[in-house]
């Protein structure tokens, strides 16, 4: 310690006699008034706020003007604070005057709408691109008005807005607000929004839990649509109830997702189908939806991405049977409750162009059923990415392949040494290995084995241990 | 070992090994565009914006990383919160130094075009900016507050305006 101490004076003793030999140049030094924070160029101040987060860049339009005009004139650092958030307890604060560029507005629970704020919105609206309206409530006009700020919206979000009291009937039904650039509509809880607008040039259209009466309104809204390419109806009972309005459509879709439809109108689904058959690639298709029209999909999709519940898949084995091999289908997640896992077999089987597998929320498919997993790999030569829920010692024996090169699993469990060479060797082209959580048995002899016997190894993550 | 000096804008010549001088862009496109010869031992390379004491630094920090991988030069995801939390131990205790020199060092890694100097020294400097109240970091830093109290009670108001519930 003391002779650390004195190398230390010693060093401090030269350092002072190097200073004071070059003593005019210390002392202009020292004159000259130290280099600051205010003598750094715009661009570096730029660089160091984009280290900043939301909260932190918005204290710092408040240091001086030079940081808040880069601030708030960049778009770099605009984009992190370019959103308005209104809720009722804002609006006691009174009407915002805004001075910046803002992107997008996140409006809850507002029932009033303000003339005065509308005024606010509409001096800034030209820039706004995306509009969330959640659990607000619109009286007559308030909403067409409300929309009219917006001349270039591009993405609309509404989540369970009331139509107030006065319900929307007769009025404004015949000038319908056009919404020329909008490209994105996302509506859940009431419709109704959807009888005031036009949409010309939609490409994005989710409805999702909507109630059975509104569904006149989805009929009519969806018949108008033309320029549609990906359409996701999800929680709806009852889904285009023939009372409602007789479905249309004349768009084309690349995507679709039926999700959670307990009760739809099948001829009317079906009408759908037929005319987007021939352009759909990308499927998600979930509970609740019948078989047989999952039976009409895989014979007469050309689908290349599918996601699908295993409640949804055919069980029959003569479909299977008779179902022309698609080589095109390359990626497919399957999640749900299994009551026979052979069916997925069979599925897979008829799709032998797979590269992508994900088996990740799958429940009830047991231990004792090692003939699914000793089959899976044989019935999926093609795949170089998969992810699992688990990985277990009686499963993880029975994966074999030269291809996979990405694994992905949720949770390690119960495994040992001699399963883990032999997963290894029976899959040794392995470059990415991500684990979510692994039992605690996975110890440093399990991870000298893969580093071992997985020479290509580029990328592996556990991500957390647990008992 | 090849080398290479440099002259700070106080005329002090630093020799140092060509590869730490060259993880300076500016000094690479100077011994390019200029068809410095590598070999010739009389060349000296001026810099007139870095004095001697921040030059000695620069050399030192590039020493240390001559032979880091190169970071992938395009701007990777410009929206996404940048970290400050990977400072490696080497470089925080180097960056232990007065704001004056921390400030002369993002300077003098501007001019020299050194990426990975400019990047660790900024973030160091955000985080002095992380967690203050807009007082606390004129305080810090020196900063002059130049709003009248109305404009900066019109920032304050719109600033609420931004903020999540």
């Amino acid at each position: 310690m003391t002779r650390s101490n004195k190398r230390k004076l010693r060093f401090e003793t030269m350092g002072s006699n190097k200073r004071g030999r070059y003593s005019i140049f210390s002392n202009k030094r020292s004159r000259r008034p130290k280099t600051s924070i205010n003598d750094m160029p715009n661009e570096i101040l730029l660089n160091i706020f984009t280290y900043l987060g939301h909260k932190d860049t918005l204290k710092a339009t408040l240091v001086n003007k030079n940081w808040n005009d880069l601030i708030s004139n960049t778009k770099r650092t605009l984009e992190k604070v370019n959103r308005i958030y209104i809720n009722d307890q804002h609006m006691t604060n009174g009407i915002p005057n805004f001075t910046r560029k803002y992107e997008s507005i996140q409006i809850e629970d507002l029932t009033e709408w303000n003339p005065q704020l509308l005024k606010s919105l509409k001096k800034i609206g030209t820039d706004i691109k995306l509009v969330i309206l959640d659990q607000c409530v619109f009286f007559d006009d308030d909403f067409k008005g409300f929309l009219e700020c917006f001349p270039n919206l591009q993405w609309l979000e509404i989540y369970d807005c009331h139509p107030g009291i006065s319900p929307l009937k007769n009025q404004l039904l015949e000038q319908k607000l056009r919404l020329n650039n909008l490209g994105s509509l996302i509506i859940r809880g009431y419709s109704w929004p959807l009888r005031l607008i036009e949409t010309p040039n939609l490409e994005h259209f989710e409805a999702n839990s909507l109630t059975l009466y509104d569904q006149e309104w989805l009929i009519n809204f969806l018949n108008q649509q033309r320029s549609l390419q990906s359409l996701h109806l999800v929680s709806i009972f009852s889904l285009f109830d023939s009372r409602f309005g007789f479905l249309q459509p004349k768009f084309q879709l690349d995507e679709l997702a039926l999700y959670d439809l307990p009760d739809v109108n099948k001829n009317q689904l079906m009408r759908l189908l037929v005319q987007v058959k021939s352009t759909v690639r990308t499927l998600d298709i979930g509970f609740d939806i019948r078989r047989d029209i999952t039976e009409y999909i895989l014979k007469n999709f050309h689908l290349t991405c599918m996601s699908i519940d295993y409640s949804c898949l055919p069980t029959s084995m003569r479909f299977y049977d008779d179902l022309s091999p698609n080589e095109s289908l390359t990626k497919v997640s399957i999640y749900g409750c299994v009551k026979k896992s052979h069916i997925i077999l069979h599925f897979l089987k008829k799709h032998p162009g797979i590269k992508f597998l994900k088996l990740k929320a799958l429940s009830n498919i047991q231990p004792i059923r090692f003939t699914f997993w000793s089959e899976l790999s044989k019935v999926t030569p093609n795949v170089c990415c998969l992810k699992l829920g688990n990985l277990e010692t009686y499963n993880m024996v029975y994966i074999k392949s030269q291809k996979l090169v990405h694994l992905d699993v949720d949770f390690i469990g119960h495994t040992n040494a001699a399963a883990w060479i032999q997963f290894c060797d029976n899959n040794p082209n392995i470059e990415n290995f991500h684990v979510f959580k692994k039992h605690k048995s996975i110890n440093s002899d399990i991870e000298a084995i893969i580093f071992k016997h997985w020479p290509k190894l580029k990328d592996i993550y556990f991500v957390q241990d647990s008992k | 070992m090849q080398t290479i000096k440099l002259q700070s804008s106080d005329n002090e010549i630093f020799e140092c090994d060509l590869a730490v001088a060259k993880c300076s862009a500016t000094i690479r496109t100077m011994l390019e565009d200029l068809g410095i010869d590598e070999n010739s031992e009389d060349e000296v390379v001026p810099l007139p914006n870095v004095n001697s004491a921040i030059l000695r630094k620069v050399i030192q920090f590039c020493t240390y990383h001559k032979d880091d991988p190169v970071p992938s030069s395009t701007d990777d995801d410009e929206n996404k919160e940048k970290r400050t939390d990977d400072i490696t131990s080497w470089d925080a205790d180097f960056l232990k130094v007065d704001q004056g020199t921390l400030f002369e060092l993002i300077l003098a890694a501007n001019y020299l075009d050194i990426r990975s100097l400019l990047d660790v020294t900024c973030k160091t400097v955000a985080n002095m900016i992380k967690g203050k109240t807009p007082d606390e970091i004129r305080k810090t830093f020196n900063i002059k507050n130049d709003f009248t109290p109305a404009e900066e009670e019109q920032v304050r108001k719109e600033n609420t305006w931004c903020e999540e519930k």
